[in-house]
């Protein structure tokens, strides 16, 4: 019997975070407080697909209670994500974000979006991924709508050859819905700015991701940017966008004041990232005695209107 | 925006009287969460779906994001923050840690609460009375299974405590 067995082998580790977690002490995003904190809110696209015409945020401006407003013509140039703007004047689906307020409570931020005159001119578009890959489909960005231009291809062997050995052949189509992660924790944010150095605290499933991407929209060295992600109440995915955090702080930095931005449930299903909905096709040939001797598959995946952290 | 109307309701919350200047839209969420800085209480919808914001009013469990603060003026309320702490775990909580009744944690405290309700009327449930008690709050993690042994377990360590005559 060697002695110098490992010694975390077949023992169980502790949940150092569990207790806090069972008696209410451990602090979630939307439990931080911070001196002087406003409460943003984000006025929300109602069309699939749209141009802005005009907004015209004045009176919200000029709410009594309201300290920072931003819009598409007045937001910073860098890009979230390659294919994602700050805020754009083109609207992609129903939830896009379009503007958004900060205030001294949520009811006052939330007065101020109905203030905001939006002048929409509706565009066409697809929301089911195999007519947008048809001739003449609506772009949802420039530059069409498979994303990377071409499909990703994965092969082994000679398929060709497999189909002609086999005996049999079947083909079905397979389809699974879009759905949201829905995690119980809504997606929040809040960003508070010292001189140049920018503190975000949301939920997070990467940090340094989260970091760089503030960074990049708000054109800053990402060395000033911290991104702290305390307790979460889960992601599944959902939670991976880094929009919510930099409109946090764009309202922080011209309020001179803390932001937190708290996504409603419906905020959390309308406008929330999606898995996939994917169409898929397979194909196989078998011989008789059922072994495989080729697969074909394709499948399409209807991703997000935004890459934001990557192609899939 | 229109001044909301306001009214003085005084509220127990963990044994401790309070005198509250509310405004007649607000939550006891919100009450809890904003006022009293009692942050346990989680909101996950805010309309009756997920059961996060569970407390016990006057010992029954209830949504607190369902509740108006005018509804629950006299009446006394226990949020997660008023068992036990983590150096003092209340045995319910101990025997959450001891079974891994939680992944996130985002629902743990609701859960908990609704646990809280059932074995104080019913120290020795069953499953089944377990599965109804907690049927009104949703784990997304899907810790159901572990939460469930978590609840059993408190049944039993808490007859082991106080036996029964
Ligand atoms: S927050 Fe009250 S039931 Fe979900
Ligand atoms: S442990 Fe995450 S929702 Fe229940």
């Amino acid at each position: 019997m060697p002695t110098n067995q490992p010694s975390i082998i077949g023992k169980s580790a502790p949940r150092l975070r569990l207790p806090e977690a069972l008696t209410g002490e451990a602090k979630f995003v939307a439990d931080i407080k911070l001196p002087g904190m406003l409460h943003g809110k984000i006025l929300r696209s109602p069309y699939a697909h749209a141009r802005i015409a005009a907004i015209d945020a004045g009176a919200a401006a000029r709410l009594p209670g309201v300290h920072a407003v931003v819009t598409p013509n007045d937001a910073p140039h860098g890009r979230v994500a390659p294919d994602m703007p700050i805020l754009d004047t083109e609207v992609r689906f129903v939830g896009d974000e379009v503007a958004a307020v900060a205030a001294d409570d949520e009811e006052t931020a939330q007065g101020a979006l109905g203030l905001i005159e939006v002048e929409y001119q509706p565009l066409p578009f697809v929301t089911d991924a195999r007519f947008a890959l048809e001739q003449g489909a609506p772009p949802v960005h420039a530059g069409g709508n498979l994303v990377g231009g071409k499909p990703l291809t994965l092969a082994r062997g000679d398929v060709d050859d497999g189909f002609a050995q086999a005996d049999r052949i079947f083909e079905e189509t397979f389809t699974t819905p879009a759905h949201s992660p829905a995690s119980l924790e809504p997606r929040v944010a809040i960003a508070t700015w010292e001189a140049d150095r920018l503190t975000v605290w949301k939920v997070s499933r990467g940090v340094h991701m989260d970091q760089r991407a503030l960074a990049m929209a708000l054109e800053i060295p990402s060395e000033t940017v911290r991104v702290i992600c305390p307790h979460m109440g889960a992601g599944y995915g959902g939670k991976d966008e880094t929009r919510l955090a930099v409109l946090a702080a764009v309202l922080a930095q011209r309020a001179r004041r803390p932001v937190k931005i708290e996504l409603t449930r419906e905020e959390e299903i309308v406008a929330g990232r999606t898995r996939h909905a994917t169409v898929t096709t397979v194909k196989v040939g078998v011989k008789n005695d059922g072994a495989i001797t080729a697969i074909h598959a394709t499948t399409i995946m209807l991703s997000p209107t935004y890459s934001t952290t990557g192609t899939l | 925006m229109t001044a909301s109307s306001k009214a003085t309701i005084t509220l127990t919350v963990n044994h401790q009287a309070h005198r509250l200047e509310v405004e007649h839209p607000w939550t006891l969420l919100h009450v809890l969460r904003d006022l009293l800085d009692l942050t346990g209480t989680k909101r996950g919808c805010d309309r009756a779906e997920c059961g996060a914001c569970t407390v016990l009013l006057d010992g029954v469990p209830v949504y607190a994001c369902q509740m108006l603060a005018l509804q629950v003026g006299g009446r006394a309320v226990v949020t997660i923050e008023g068992l036990g702490d983590v150096q003092h775990l209340d045995p319910l909580q101990q025997a959450f840690l001891d079974n891994d009744g939680a992944q996130c944690g985002y629902c743990t405290p609701g859960f908990v609460l609704s646990a809280k309700a059932l074995l104080d009327q019913n120290p020795d449930p069953t499953e089944l009375e377990i599965r109804r008690a907690l049927s009104g709050n949703l784990c997304r993690c899907n810790a159901y299974g572990r939460i469930i042994e978590s609840v059993k377990a408190a049944a039993q360590l808490l007859s082991e405590a106080q036996p029964r005559p």
